[in-house]
């Protein structure tokens, strides 16, 4: 469970910035995810790759949703100032810790069971985890010295999203009928009406922390992001269990790590560390120009620019093959180059 | 009108053509011998070659603005915003992409889905353009005393037009106001000058070189990817390479592009400072001298000279060069002349090159003639059908002959100076089996003309592609996407092209870039050597639903039915041993070795055996 601040909600802008808002939580989990998921190679951990895979999909379909409730709701998703960008170490915007009173910092870091197990199931933790009955610890607040008033979980954010955009109703809706892309990654639909927003709301909290009943997302199949999570720290899949009272046990496929083939990667890369003039330099400035271009085809394709997802959609692939590439680069001390997330300068000089 | 007229503005700074070299290997194109390995990288031309995990991107690097002029000759301060403004590729798509025609030609390597820009120090676009696709000419080796020339001593130049041109009006450059100014709402004319390319894969400018270009006006009638001036050739063993020029009737100067004309001493280096003379009619009637070289100034004017630097041709000059040839003379040698229009003045050149046909479509070749730099009507150019300029060595090319027809022939221009030839075409089958349709070259002349050996038409025409009710994986796509998916290894992160399993699972994805014009960056297939009739094919294929829902799988034939399905191969970016003993100083590079392949041509491009 992470905590975010507390931010007025009375009026429809104050919903059009907590969707601005939401779409930057969404967005600034990806960056560490991809890097994990870029770290291990291709050639083995098939399985923990999938799961990776299947969470940045769905987190890419959040982000998409929260997007496209907010041009129904009349506003308009920005993704290219500079500040949308979050700065690794640190990470998630307006987060401030975690249940044990720690602040999370998130770290662009290759992948481990330890980074699955401290960052990653900490990000998506739900409010109590199910089997892991851990209320929210008093000591946060105390030794944050915030107090409650402030700070909200990400499951209450959304709950009062959820109450507020009802108590506003259909009316709020007046960006209904603009155009809201939905070829996107992930479970994305575009949002008419006050049901679909709250729907998508729900999608969003279940893909990511399961209910408080079953760990399925949305009354599907698919385990959500905290328990798919786990499952690679148990090293077995997540599966339904009549055995127990739980009714699922970690007792299906293994899910096997082969700590081997993981890229030895830098650690919160920036691409400053680069040495001036070295391919590790170039690679990187590429990548940061990519990721932005990428950033500025989505703001596009969210303004209703119609061929602008095929185009960021292309993007993302070259941004997978600038990885690979800085992966493949030596940085020095045994350590490869590594994708770096952050804004370019502009080129001219 | 174009880049050499004014407004113009110099760029300079470094390119990157991160090439893929599998297809370089014409063998690598037969599946059927292709196998695991081939795609690793070697330094002899075969199997990988020297980049395997090209992506095809081409991209700017560092460009800036070095110089510009304004309309009425003068130079613009670097007050001018625009000075030191950057030149950039595509912001919001994948970068663009380079490509050879086929591997049985390739000195015609081609940018597509550029969009060109010109950034401030804000990042705001100034100025913005789709670079309309063209390919690389007059290629040479352009450090002729390098003792192992291979690609990275060549240079070569690019030449097109920006097309849907967007202006920031927020931006107080008197220079950009200029050339809005010139141009309407009409293109924009781009030439670079590439060379000193690093294949040394060891390097941090590895697969780069270095780009000077100039941005001026242009006229939406004129070719876009030559000058409609006057055509210079190297004479006798003369260090320089083909020159254009033309008179300014504004300044009342000749200005001459000796961008790709000038040899360096070593890679990518300055040009040493000399002088030039330039006459018409013979060597003894002189018009001026003017200097040129010297560090740093390549970079500033793109190579390109006014001539007389100071002042302008009189009168009698400017009528006595408009119906004499042009000549550039050495200056410290005694006057030798170095290059020369033709005596009669006669030029023709055809605006697109480069031509991918399917088989039964027609295509229209326009060429300009002109004499003495100007539109030359009535005038007859003949042509031929046939390989000459082709890379022979691998499958034979231009058989079936009668499958391209070029006609008519002679074909005459028009009072606008364009002579059209038309291009029938029939279905030529595969004479070359593992690599689709063939390879022609239509080769055209005018009486008396310079001959330039890259002034010729190519075209790769494509086989028909019978009918099929239901395209199935076995046996209609396999072929095609193993044979994509052996040539184009960076592909397999993405989507392993030779398994079922891996094509299907992204079938939205390629159902998205298989329907992208041809000009997007994110065409597929990148290399852009894809029938229409197998494109049509893929797109059905992608809709079936025939495997529970799926795309139609098929039967296997018998001889491979038992194999194992095959997985999707991992891929990683990590070098192989066989790799790592590779000496770089070894590569030559393939557009050497299609040279060398070229009966007669390493000679007059100045690269020795």
């Amino acid at each position: 469970m992470i905590l975010v601040e507390r931010k007025p909600l009375e009026t429809v802008a104050d919903v059009r910035r907590a969707l601005q808002y939401a779409i930057e939580i969404e967005h600034s989990t990806i960056p560490p995810y991809l890097v994990a998921l870029y770290s291990l190679g291709t050639a083995k951990n098939d399985a923990i790759r999938d799961i990776l895979r299947g969470i940045v999909i769905q987190e890419m379909g959040h982000f998409a949703l929260a997007a496209n409730i907010l041009i129904a709701l009349g506003g308009t998703p920005r993704f290219t100032d500079p500040a949308f960008v979050p700065n690794y170490p640190g990470g998630l915007p307006f987060k401030i810790g975690d249940r044990d009173g720690n602040a999370l910092v998130v770290h662009l870091a290759p992948f481990s069971i330890e980074l699955v197990r401290d960052t990653f199931m900490v990000i998506e933790s739900p409010e109590d985890p199910l089997h892991f009955q851990v209320k929210p610890h008093p000591a946060l607040f105390a030794a944050l010295a915030v107090d409650q008033e402030t700070y909200q979980t990400i499951g209450e954010f959304y709950d009062a999203l959820k109450a507020k955009l009802t108590d506003l109703g259909d009316d709020a809706f007046t960006g209904k009928d603009r155009p809201q892309p939905t070829g996107f990654p992930g479970d994305v639909f575009a949002i008419r009406s006050l049901a679909d927003a709250l729907r998508a709301i729900d999608l969003i909290v279940q893909q990511g922390e399961g209910t408080k009943t079953t760990p399925l997302a949305g009354g599907g199949t698919a385990v959500a992001h905290y328990y798919r999570f786990e499952q690679i720290v148990k090293g077995f899949a997540l599966v339904a269990d009549p055995s127990v009272p739980e009714k699922y046990s970690y007792s299906g496929e293994p899910i096997p790590f082969d700590p081997s083939v993981v890229a030895p990667i830098l650690t919160d890369a920036k691409t400053s560390d680069y040495a001036d003039g070295s391919m590790a330099r170039r690679v990187a400035l590429q990548f940061d120009t990519a990721y932005a271009g990428l950033l500025a085809a989505l703001e596009a394709a969210f303004a209703g620019a119609p061929d602008a997802l095929t185009n960021a959609i292309g993007m993302m692939y070259d941004l997978m093959i600038f990885a690979q590439k800085l992966m493949a680069t030596p940085a020095g001390n045994g350590k490869t180059a590594a994708p770096t997330f952050e804004f370019p300068v502009p080129v001219a000089p | 009108m174009s880049y050499l007229n004014r407004p113009r503005l110099h760029f300079a700074g470094r390119f990157e053509a991160d090439v893929s070299t599998v297809n370089n290997d014409p063998a690598n194109f037969n599946s059927a011998q292709f196998v695991r390995g081939d795609d690793q990288r070697t330094t002899d031309n075969s199997k990988g070659a020297w980049n395997p995990r090209g992506t095809g991107s081409w991209r700017l690097i560092a460009c800036t603005v070095t110089a510009a002029a304004y309309a009425d000759g003068s130079v613009a301060p670097d007050s001018d915003p625009v000075i030191g403004m950057a030149v950039a590729h595509n912001r919001d798509r994948v970068a663009p992409k380079i490509v050879d025609l086929d591997p049985q030609q390739q000195l015609v390597s081609m940018i597509w889905g550029l969009e060109l820009r010109l950034v401030d120090r804000s990042g705001a676009d100034a100025l913005r353009g789709a670079f309309e696709p063209a390919a690389f000419s007059d290629l040479w080796n352009r450090v002729p005393n390098d003792p192992n020339p291979g690609d990275f001593t060549l240079g070569a130049f690019y030449q097109s037009a920006l097309t849907n041109v967007a202006w920031n009006n927020a931006l107080d450059s008197r220079w950009l106001r200029e050339l809005r100014a010139a141009v309407g709402g009409g293109p924009v004319s781009v030439k670079f000058n590439v060379d000193g390319f690093s294949m040394d894969w060891t390097s941090p400018v590895f697969a780069t070189g270095r780009i000077v270009g100039t941005i001026g006006p242009a006229y939406p009638s004129d070719p876009k990817r030559f000058v409609l001036g006057r055509h210079l050739a190297p004479v006798g063993q003369s260090p320089l390479n083909f020159a254009v020029a033309v008179v300014d009737d504004a300044t009342q100067r000749l200005v001459v592009d000796l961008g790709n004309a000038l040899p360096t001493a070593t890679l990518g280096g300055p040009i040493a400072p000399g002088t030039f003379t330039l006459a018409a009619f013979d060597a003894q009637t002189t018009i001026a001298s003017f200097g040129y070289g010297g560090d740093g100034w390549y970079e500033s004017t793109g190579g390109i000279c006014e001539v007389p630097a100071d002042g302008t041709l009189s009168g009698n000059q400017g009528a006595h060069i408009a119906f004499s040839p042009l000549l550039l003379l050495d200056s410290a040698n005694g006057n030798a002349v170095l290059a020369a229009e033709a005596a009669n003045g006669a030029h023709v050149r055809a605006d697109q090159f480069v031509y991918r046909v399917d088989a039964g479509e027609q295509a229209e070749v326009n060429l300009y003639t002109t004499a003495f730099g100007r539109t030359a009507p009535g005038i007859a150019v003949s042509s031929s059908v046939g390989t000459q300029g082709l890379q022979p060595g691998g499958p034979p090319l231009g058989i079936p002959l009668n499958a391209l027809v070029a006609e008519p022939s002679p074909t005459v221009s028009g009072a606008n100076g364009v002579a059209t030839l038309t291009l029938r075409t029939s279905d030529p089958g595969n004479p070359r089996g593992y690599i689709d349709g063939q390879m022609y070259a239509v080769q055209y002349a005018v009486q008396g003309g310079i001959a330039n050996p890259f002034n010729f038409v190519s075209v790769l025409l494509w086989n028909a592609v019978p009918p099929v009710d239901e395209p199935a994986w076995w046996p209609d796509l396999q072929p095609v996407f193993v044979q994509f998916g052996n040539l184009y290894p960076i592909m397999h992160p993405i989507v392993d092209l030779r398994t079922y399993d891996s094509v299907v699972a992204k079938r939205d994805l390629l159902r998205a870039v298989f329907s992208l014009p041809v000009e997007h960056p994110n065409y597929m297939p990148v290399t852009r050597d894809l029938s229409g009739a197998k494109r049509k094919l893929i797109l059905r294929w992608l809709d079936s639903t025939g495997n529970n829902g799926l795309p139609n799988l098929g039967t296997p034939p018998p001889s491979l039915a038992a194999a194992v399905p095959r997985k999707a191969e991992a891929f990683a970016f990590t070098v192989a041993p066989s790799e790592a003993a590779l000496d770089p100083n070894e590569e030559r590079g393939a557009k050497t070795a299609a040279i060398l392949r070229i009966p007669g041509l390493a000679a007059k491009v100045k690269v020795k055996p």
